[in-house]
Order: structure tokens, then sequence, then C-alpha cells
């Protein structure tokens, strides 16, 4: 059994929604109580829909927004323990591909700018010269031609600008990412080469993945553990087989249900319609 | 230190312009501004507005070089240079006129005068020219003050929020609650007048409206998510705020400055008509109106004098606005295509 | 988007003549519709023509730019002008050709016979008016009903779409409303009156599965009810299989392959439906790479001269790139645009063996190996 590297203690974030004399007398309770592990070189996938709060645990989880309540660690280490430059290590080590290919790369750098960057601050690479050379190398891993470096993000697809957001992921070498609906945006084919790609990648580098989508075709086909949220909280956790075949939990029961069946003999939906 | 002054003052105005050059070309490698430009070549209006502005431009840096003939004669620039043949009269005469006005005796004029002369004889399209370098100065000079500044309050009042957006939002409210013309006042009775000056005390009024368009485009892209990806990948808030988030606000600030220019040169005028602006003896459309005061309840009027003045004014603030325009239309994402 | 759904509503009384079962509710024959753009002329719809049946859905599936939702807006008229134009074509309804129809005929089809909804319910409804005002004022356009009938007929139709509490969302202003309410409302307003063809593009995608559901359920369930026959917009097969009767394939402006929806779930013939069907992620791949499709859609101011689908298809051959295949060629059971089902084309591979060549026609493209291309069986579980 791999030993765990990423591991989520009761996290809670609450957002205040009337302010009050002294304090707020309502809160939007956004992540409620939720933990789970992510064993090394893994895919957890957090299922859930709009409103869940799965996007907001995985912005806790990258650093990039403070918990109200709870506990993160990385390696063992708490969040809270690493200061300074322990914690411009730790963003080193967790990355990030959001969904939308067209607000997630800024649109006034060229390729090359957005993939070398964060070797600039991470110290990765020599020179410039070495830093091209390695930004080159990874838009080839990420199935780009280098001639890309020079362009900017508007002469490019979706799905290449997806490809060019995991090139900039990978560019500092990190161990974890987190994939917040990397796919949701793409066209059906195109979903599917981004899908090899990650998968690929995961392979070849030993990485672990925290994949939050509501997509859950996607989820039986590449998780090896997911985690169901409604309403802030884990109704329920699991392998795939597990949730998909022998669920008891009626929330992942209706979300199942409502998944279109691929067989026109066999509808489901109208027995849903109330 | 005597000596430096001189060639300062010619190398400064080359300098803004080199400055200015420099910067239009190197944006023209972006895609953002390559495809204004190729926007902006399309549109005839605007090419017009921009040489109109050009002209005036050119009028005001040939008058700001400059140089003595000999140690103890006055400094001349190259539109006084210019203007060395058309002599000085007596007193008014109407434009293309061959005699004084308004003088019991007219007097036959003693050379050629386009648009006229002014109470002491002196040519009205020399003062009109001298203007130019006036109204360039107040706008230029007073962006320059007021830009950075409203920049800086904006971005960190966008960017950290809470406390720090609530102190800048508390400043430019309390700001911008004082009647505009009132602070200014004060500020020149304490300055005192003169070009520059006034400068400081339009920038000091200026910098409120853009602060608070900047912070609202901030808001804007603090939550985008390449700014997510950015700080998940390590970089400090300063490059970001330098390297992603400024160059997202740039094209938004060019048009708001491009636009406020023109506001900024009528309110020297009004404010030299008031008496606070500058000096008297600084060649500026808002002298030239406030002398037509007394020029108008002359028997005959004298007109000439606040045309020519406000003629100018008026073609420069429409070249901006037209220019202001195009140029917002060119660089809106809306239109771009994707 | 708001003005197209207020043009959809706004019609008068009089309709179409009534059809009898024989005629199609709809007929569309080989309708083009272009763009002219500063890099040419777009032929986003090219050659498109299909029936729809009373009381029956038809689905048109692709993916993005191959000109889907185009062909929904040119049966309403409602292509973007000045650019966009109908350039030729028939569009039969009830035997009568829409496009020659004045502009107030048409006015008159839209929002009684024919109605539309759309993917963004948020963008389609008015921010600044309560959702009772513009039901009302939907229904006042239409010269049915007015004042306190209207608003009676308004809670009725709400009911009718499965919202809980139809006096209280009256009230209400769009913002305040989920996305599934919203498209509710649409379809509410929508069905105002009782239009005989439903065109709805994407109706589903800005949704959640669970609310996707619902609202699917209760188009098939309204669809029963009133007879109402629906044009289904989607890129989503999952949604082909549980609404359609039929289904067209549509790739670069026209139809690759048109057949039942149990016909084509059993055996797509066409390489590009077959594509689609291998590249949707399941369990049965878990472990394997998904069967890709090369490349990306090609650029529609350009279309590839011969087959369209030829730079990305993994049984090309030459002929592949030099004549355009036909639309029904006579060994493909129902329409299927692939040289391989042609018997006139002599030097056509055997059917099965894909070439395995990565394509050399798109410039960016994945390193990624090939896999096999499998069969659908496979796919549904």
């Amino acid at each position: 059994m791999a030993d765990t590297l990423l591991a989520v203690r009761n996290l809670k974030k609450y957002f205040p929604l009337r302010k009050g004399l002294f304090a707020p007398r309502a809160y939007n309770k956004a992540v409620d109580d939720v933990s789970f592990e992510i064993p090394k070189g893994s895919t957890l996938a957090l299922v859930g829909e709009s409103g869940s709060g799965k996007s907001t645990v995985g912005l806790m989880v990258l650093d990039l927004l403070e918990p109200t309540g709870g506990d993160i660690l990385y390696n063992g280490q708490s969040f809270a323990e690493r200061k300074g430059k322990d914690r411009l290590a730790l963003r080193r080590e967790m990355q990030v591909v959001f969904q939308d290919p067209y607000a997630s790369l800024n649109a006034r750098m060229n390729v090359r700018e957005t993939v070398t960057e964060g070797m600039v601050v991470h110290r990765i690479g020599a020179n410039a010269a070495e830093r091209e050379e390695r930004a080159a190398a990874l838009l080839q891993q990420v199935g780009l031609p280098p001639s890309a470096l020079d362009r900017y993000p508007h002469e490019f697809s979706g799905g290449q600008r997806q490809r060019i957001a995991i090139a900039r992921a990978l560019s500092v070498e990190p161990s974890f990412i987190v994939l917040d609906e990397p796919t949701s945006a793409l066209d059906v084919s195109v979903q599917s080469q981004i899908l090899n790609l990650l998968r690929r990648l995961q392979r070849d580098k030993g990485l672990t993945y925290l994949f939050i989508t509501h997509n859950l075709g996607v989820v039986e086909y590449l998780a090896d553990a997911v985690a169901v949220m409604e309403a802030g909280r884990i109704v329920e956790r699991g392998t795939v087989d597990e949730i998909f075949d022998h669920t008891r939990e009626e929330y992942t029961k209706n979300l199942l249900r409502s998944i279109p069946s691929l067989d026109p003999e066999n509808r489901k939906l109208l027995l849903n319609a109330d | 230190m005597e000596r430096i002054y001189p060639i300062l003052n010619n190398v400064i105005p080359l300098l803004v312009v080199a400055v200015i050059v420099v910067a239009i070309v190197r944006a023209g490698r972006e895609p953002l501004w390559k495809e204004a430009y190729r926007r902006l070549g399309r549109n005839r209006m605007a090419i017009l507005a921009l040489t109109v502005i050009g002209l005036y431009g050119l009028i005001g840096v040939l008058d700001s070089l400059g140089w003595q003939d000999s140690p103890t004669s006055d400094r001349m620039t190259i539109i006084d240079r210019m203007f060395t043949n058309v002599p000085k009269e007596r007193t008014y005469s109407a434009p293309l006129a061959i005699v004084t006005t308004g003088e019991p005796k007219p007097h036959p004029l003693k050379g050629k005068h386009l648009l006229g002369t002014d109470g002491v004889g002196t040519d009205i399209l020399y003062l009109t020219l001298k203007g130019c370098r006036t109204a360039m100065i107040v706008g230029g000079f007073t962006s320059l003050l007021a830009t950075p500044l409203a920049l800086l309050f904006g971005l960190m009042a966008g960017y950290f929020g809470k406390r720090v957006d609530d102190a800048i939002q508390y400043t430019y409210t309390v700001f911008s609650s004082i009647p505009d013309i009132l602070l200014i006042i004060a500020l020149m009775l304490v300055l005192g007048r003169g070009l520059f000056n006034l400068c400081i005390a339009l920038g000091i009024t200026a910098w409120v409206g853009l602060c608070r368009l900047t912070r609202g485009e901030v808001l804007k892209h603090r939550d985008r998510e390449y700014v997510r990806a950015a700080r998940a990948l390590g970089l400090s808030n300063t490059r970001i705020l330098l390297r992603h988030v400024l160059p997202n606000l740039l094209p938004i600030v060019i048009i708001s400055v491009t636009l406020g220019f023109s506001g900024l040169v009528l309110e020297e005028s009004i404010l030299s008509y008031l008496g606070i602006g500058v000096d008297p003896g600084t060649g500026s459309w808002g002298n030239m109106i406030d002398a037509a005061r007394v020029e108008l309840a002359r028997e005959p009027v004298v007109w000439w004098n606040l045309a020519s003045a406000s003629t100018a004014l008026f073609i420069l603030v429409l070249a901006f606005n037209i220019f202001g325009d195009a140029l917002r239309d060119a660089v809106d994402p809306r239109l771009r295509s994707s | 988007m708001r003005c197209e759904t207020l043009l959809i509503l706004a019609c008068g009384v009089p309709k179409l003549a009534e059809s009898n079962s024989s005629t199609p509710l709809l007929q569309v024959e080989n309708l083009h519709t272009f763009f002219d753009t500063p890099r040419g002329t777009v032929r986003a719809v090219d050659g498109v023509s299909f029936t729809i049946n009373k009381g029956e859905t038809l689905a048109i599936v692709g993916e993005s730019g191959c000109g889907k939702s185009m062909t929904a807006l040119s049966l309403l008229q409602l292509v973007p002008e000045p650019a966009g134009y109908i350039e030729s074509g028939r569009i039969l309804f009830n035997g009568k050709d829409l496009l020659d129809l004045t502009w107030d005929q048409m006015r008159e089809v839209r929002g009684s016979d024919v109605a539309m909804i759309f993917q963004e319910p948020m963008t389609s409804l008015n921010p600044t008016f309560t959702i009772g005002w513009q039901m009302v004022e939907a229904m006042e356009i239409h010269d049915t009903t007015t004042g306190q009938q209207a608003r009676k007929r308004a809670e009725e139709l709400l009911s009718l779409v499965d919202i809980g509490n139809p006096a209280q969302v009256m009230r209400q202003y769009p913002h305040e409303l989920s996305g599934g309410m919203r498209q509710r409302v649409m379809i509410a307003m929508a069905l105002s009156n009782s239009p005989k063809l439903l065109i709805a593009d994407e109706p589903t995608t800005a949704l959640d599965v669970t609310v996707q559901a619902q609202i699917l359920g209760l188009m098939r369930k309204l669809q029963q009810e009133m007879g109402m026959s629906i044009l289904l917009i989607t890129h989503d097969l999952g949604i082909v299989a549980e609404m359609a009767n039929r289904v067209a394939v549509m790739y670069a402006g026209h139809f690759v392959e048109y057949a039942t929806t149990r016909d084509l779930f059993r055996t797509p013939l066409h390489p590009y439906t077959q594509g689609l069907f291998a590249s949707l992620p399941a369990r049965a791949r878990r472990g394997q790479d998904l069967a890709v499709l090369e490349g990306t859609v090609p650029d529609a101011a350009n279309w590839p001269p011969a087959c369209r689908f030829e730079p990305r298809c993994p049984y090309r051959w030459d002929t592949c790139a030099k004549v355009p295949p036909k639309y029904h060629p006579a060994d493909a059971v129902w329409p299927s645009r692939c040289h391989l089902y042609d018997p006139e084309i002599t030097d056509r591979p055997r059917v099965g063996a894909p070439r395995g060549k990565v394509p050399s026609g798109s410039e960016l493209q994945s390193a990624e190996p090939k896999a096999e291309t499998p069969l659908p069986e496979q796919v549904a579980s």
C-alpha cells in the first residue's frame, strides 16, 4: 500500500453571508468537515454537482484559499507548520490545471513566457537557454511542437490551450496535481486526447491526481478512488466499483440514475421525470 | 548648473517623444496591440484625429526647443524664430486687416497678421501656437503624475482587499467629495501660479477617477484562473501584480488617459480664465480667453482672440475624443475574434 | 439571445394549416447557410436535408464548429445578420416553404408553430423583469390571452413544467432562480402557444446531471402529452440515446450519418461516428488508452476539398483526398458519407483495418500512440 501523499482532515470553509454587528449572523458552509487521503501515485476523483463545494476543496488543497478550520497534510507535514520558504517549496510540489482553457492562460504572454515563468521563480534551469530547452521538451511531452513557444494563447484551440496549461503545471516538476474539471469545456474527441495524456503522464512520472469533476464517465474511467460530495460534505467514499455498483447512499444512487444510458433499448430517464 | 538648464530644456522634450515612440513600437509586438493598430489603421477618422494631435504635439515640441543667440539675449524657441519677421503692432487689429482697430485714428499695420493682433499688438496666430505647448504639457505632465499614483492605489485596493481596500476607498471618496475646482483653487493659492504647479494641482484631483477604474479592473482579474494558476506556481504578489494583472489593465488605462487628456486641457483654460492657472506671460488659450472678457466689451468687438483660442482648443479636444473612442473600439476584447 | 427569445415569442394568431399524418411536419431540403467574413465565405451549413415527423424527436449531434446550432437558427431564420444568410434550400413546414414567407408571416410562425429554447437560460431571460412579467408579455404579444387570464395561464404552464410554487416564481427575477429552474421557465414560455415543433439547442449543457435528467424527462413527458416534435441539438451521445427517435451526425457543415437511434448505436457506419463512440471514457476501458480522434476540426472558412473528415480518418486512403464521398452510397443501409460503402470506388480497402498512420494534415497534433477503434458494443454498459 503506497503511503499517503495528501491527507485532508476535517476541512471547513465557511463564507460569511450577512455581517452582523460583531460577527456574521449567517454562513454559507461551502465545505463542512471534509476528510480524505490520497495515496501516492493514485487518482482520487472528487465528485459532486455545482454548489457541492468540490472546487473550494481544491482551492484549499492548493493553498489558494484559507480554510476556516481543519488541516491539510502534505507528505505528513501540515500546511500550518510550513512558513516562508517551506511554503514556497510546497508550491512547487502541488500544481493545478483549471477548467476554462480560455481564462487559465494569460492572454498577454506567449507560450514560452507562460511555461518558463514557474522555472524562473523556482530557479529551475541555470539560464534562459536552458529554460527554453526544458520548455520545448515539456511541449513535446504534451504533444505540441516547439514552434508553439512564440505563439499566443488565442492562436490555439481549447484542447491545445489545455495542453499548454498542463505543460505549465509540469514545468516546476510537481508530484501532485489538482485537476478542476480539465475536460468539461472540451469536445468529446479532444477530451479523450487529454485524458490519454493525463494517464500517460501519471504513469511516466508517478504523479498523484486530485480530479474534481461532475462527469461520471471520466470518473469511472480514470479514478482509483471516488469521494462523493453534497452540500459541503462527503456523503460517500470508495473505489469505482464500490460506488458505481454497490452504493447505498440515496444521493449517489440518484446521481448514477441520472447519467443517460448509452443504450437506446434501455432508456432510464423517463423513470426519473418526477 | 546654469549651463545644464538650456541643454536639459532641449533634451527633455526630445526624450519624451522618443519614449513615446519606443513604447508604441514595442507594444506592437503583442497580439493585443498589433490587432488594435491594425483596426485603427482602417479607421480614417482615427488617423485624421491622430494626425491633428501629432501636429499639435509637433508645435509643442518646436516651442520647447530653443536657445540663446548670445549670452545676454533671451532664449528663443523655434516657434519664436519662425515669427521674428512678424512685427509687433501698436494695438488690436482684425485678421488680415491693414489698419489697427479701435483707435480713434487707425494706424497702418507694419505687417500682415492672419488672425489679427491682441491688445499689445502680438500676432494672434503666434499666441495660439504657443498655447499648444501649454496644452500638451498640462495634459501630458498631469497624466504622468496622476497615472502612477492611481495605478498604485488601484492595484493595491483591488488586489489586497479588505483593510487596504477600505483605506484607499475612504481616501479617494474624501477627495472626490470636494469639488475639484475648490480643491484646485486652494492648491494653487498655496503653490502659486505656474504651469508645473498647475499640473500638480490637476494631478491631485485627477487620480481619483482612474484609481476607481483600476480597482474595478483589478477586481475583475484577481479571481481569474490565470491569476490563480500564477499563485499556485508560487509567484510573489508583486510579480503577479506587475507581470500579470497590470498588463491586462493597461489598455483600459491608456484609453482612459487619452480621453482624460482633453478634459485636462479644458480645465487649464477654465482655470487660466479664472486667473488661477498658468502665469499671464505663458502663452495659453486660457489666458487668451481670459483677455477676451474685456475685449468683447470693446467697440468694435474684438472677437478674434477668443475665436482663435476657442477653435484651437475645440479642435484638439475633438481630436482626442475621436481618437480615444476609436482606440477603445480597437482594443475592446469583445470585438476581437478569439 | 434575449432579443431572439422575444422575437420567437412575438407572433399573431393565424397559424399554418394543420398537417395530416402523411406529410412530415418539417422537411428541410438542401439547406445552405453561409457567412461572409474577412477570411472568406464560411459555409456553416453546407447542404443539409432531413425530415421530422409528427410526435418524433430528431437529434443532430456533433462537436463545436460543425454547424448544428446554425442549422437550428436557420429554420427560424434567426441567422445573425448581416454577415450570415441562407444561401439556398427549402424549409417545408406542413408543406409550406418557410423561406417564402414575409417577415411578418415568419414572425407568426415563431413562437406559435415553432418554438426554440437555448443553452444559456440566464442570457435568454431578461434580468430586469420578473418571470411573471416576461411570461405574460409573451402571451400578450401572441394575442392569446391578457391580464388576469394570462397570469393564470402562466401559472398553469409553470406547474406543467414541474415548478412547485408557480405563484412565488412568477414574482421572482431570473437571477434568483437556479439554472434548472430557469430552463424550466424557458420551456414553459416556449410551450405557451402549444408549438408543433420545439427546437432545443443544447438545452442541458449548462446544467448538473441530475437536473439534466429532470429536464429531459420533462421534455419527453410533454412531448407525449402534447404530440409535439422535437429537434434536439446536442454533443452528448447519452442524451441522443435517451431522447431521440432518429439521429443525424454532423461534421464540417453537413451530415455524415443519418439513421434511427437504435441502428446508429448498434452499428455506426461512418468512421467519425465510430470515433465518437470509441472516445467515450467508460469503465470497460480502464487501464487502456481511449481511442483518439487525431487532430482537430477543420477551419470553417476552408473545408477540405474532398472528404472533410479525411485528415483525421483512420481508414483514409488516396481517393479520400481527391473525390468527395457520396452522402448515401449503395452499400450503406442508411446515409453514411464515406467511400468505404461505395461499390463504385474500386480501390477501397477491406473494412475493419484502420491505417494507424498519424495524420499529416493537422499541424499541431498529439503524439499519442493510436489505439484500435473498438466496436460500440463494448461501450454501452
